[in-house]
């Protein structure tokens, strides 16, 4: 195993499923929430967004420490 | 608002295509927020589910406390907007002829805006963005 690298090819699969899943919802619940007119339910959307930017974050780490991560292959902005 | 007595107004009659007469939009607020509850409770519960089946894949440590985090939050979020749109009087979780009233409300409304021309001009996005296969 490479150095410093934990997270199997297979794990990297769940996560990115997951993050993609994530990046679904965060987008959608941000645009929904200027759509909706009752403040409850656009409240509970804002939180879910930043929540969920939060997640995603944490899954870019757990990404970025696989076997299959290899800086040189992505463009520098990543 | 005060429109949290009266959540959904079953739909007076066929829509038509006068978008810009107010008399045709009433109920509406209600219908879509509540429909945007469903779906944002929808997706919560395949966030569950997508969270709780990655759970069963991954060995490592970190990234497994990262999941089990995830689910939990998710599990919460479920909770929170069941909860509001039981209050809301969106969702009858134990009254199924309410529930299926409403389902019957939106399944029409769904319809009824399926068969609206939405979009009566050309709707091409070609040339607002660079398409350089095109």
């Amino acid at each position: 195993m490479l150095e410093g690298k934990r997270i199997s090819p297979h794990e990297t699969f769940e996560l990115h499923e997951i993050v993609s899943f994530k990046n679904i919802c965060a987008t959608k619940a941000s645009a929904m929430a200027g759509l909706v007119t009752d403040e409850e339910l656009s409240t509970l959307l804002q939180q879910d967004f930043t929540t969920s930017q939060e997640h995603i974050a944490e899954l870019k780490d757990l990404i970025q420490s696989s076997e299959l991560w290899d800086e040189n292959q992505l463009p520098n902005n990543h | 608002m005060s429109y949290e007595k009266k959540p959904i107004n079953a739909l007076k009659g066929p829509m038509n295509n006068d978008y810009l007469e107010i008399q045709n939009s009433e109920g509406m607020p209600g219908l879509v927020d509540s429909t945007i509850a469903l779906n944002f409770l929808l997706n919560a519960k395949s966030g569950i589910k997508n969270c709780a089946t990655a759970l069963t894949e991954i060995a490592d440590p970190e990234a497994r406390k990262e999941i089990h985090n995830m689910l939990n939050a998710q599990i919460d979020l479920h909770a929170q907007i069941s909860e509001l749109m039981m209050n809301k009087g969106w969702f009858h979780p134990y009254h199924v002829a309410e529930q299926f009233k409403l389902d019957l409300v939106s399944a029409q409304a769904a319809v009824q805006i399926s068969n609206m021309q939405l979009f009566p001009g050309n709707t091409s996005r070609l040339g607002t963005f660079a398409t350089p296969n095109y």
